[in-house]
């Protein structure tokens, strides 16, 4: 079973949040496939959610084929999902999710620039091992 | 209340134009090298000058307006919104905004990427000919 963890501050969309979650999960084999998931209430209640994020998360998720949901029965990993193992919609991804973060970012008056130098200042501040 | 003025931008490959120009006009406003007011290169002038393809064009636009960033008047062109973001912003989130940026590289890390990843890809959107 995976834990969910919301970042409120992050300003990704909650459902958003949850689908990133689930695409890690499968991705390092914390979910396998034909795994079940908690059910939309047991999630909207552990994150103190609208169940309605939740369905619209997996719904999402089920579109693209990564989760499967037999009626009455609940909601699992597809047999095959296709978690982004390509390398070109794995850089997608990234790009939309520097693209979104960046955005964010210059709606409170930062450039890429910004964000760059705080990156690589945050990065330097790591003491090395 | 309309001067022209052409935003530098370069392109490279191997990553969205779209998302390329995105950032690069959001980072001229931000940075103030565009001015509210100020109207931007029509989309068929501006996918000339950087020989894109002018749906790239039209649709950076059209998210730049959905964010706030600029407003098209009908007829008249594109131009930077009144009210669109500046580093007069900052201020409200200057405390919280490495906690944030460290909290995005941790959310990238969940998904699987590093911190360079990272770097190079807003390296890449944001590929400018500015001074080091």
């Amino acid at each position: 079973m995976i834990t969910f963890k919301l970042d409120p501050k992050s300003g990704v969309p909650v459902y958003r949040q949850i689908q990133d979650l689930i695409r890690y999960a499968i991705a390092s084999g914390l979910l396998n496939a034909g795994e079940q998931l908690p059910t939309v209430r047991a999630i909207a209640v552990e994150l103190s959610v609208n169940p309605n994020t939740v369905i619209k998360a997996y719904s999402e998720l089920e579109r693209e084929g990564v989760l499967t949901t037999e009626q009455g029965s609940g909601t699992f990993v597809a047999a095959q999902p296709p978690i982004m193992l390509s390398e070109e919609s794995r850089q997608a991804k990234l790009e939309s999710l520097c693209l979104e973060f960046l955005g964010q970012a210059a709606r409170y008056g930062f450039s890429s620039e910004d964000v760059m130098r705080a990156i690589q200042a945050l990065t330097q501040r790591r003491s090395p091992l | 209340m309309s001067n022209r003025c052409d935003p530098e931008l370069t392109l490279q490959g191997g990553i969205s134009i779209c998302n390329q120009i995105r950032t690069q006009i959001r980072d001229c406003v931000v940075s103030g090298q565009l001015l509210p007011g100020e109207q931007l290169p029509t989309v068929r002038a501006m996918a000339v000058e950087l020989s894109v393809n002018p749906a790239a064009v039209g649709k950076a636009y059209q998210e730049l307006e959905r964010e706030g960033f600029l407003t098209s008047e009908e007829g008249s062109g594109t131009f930077v919104a009144s009210g669109a973001p500046s580093r007069d912003r900052q201020t409200e989130w200057r405390p919280e905004f490495e906690t944030i940026c460290q909290e995005f590289l941790a959310q990238a890390a969940r998904c699987g990427y590093t911190t360079g990843d990272v770097m190079e890809t807003i390296e890449a959107l944001t590929e400018r000919r500015i001074a080091p």
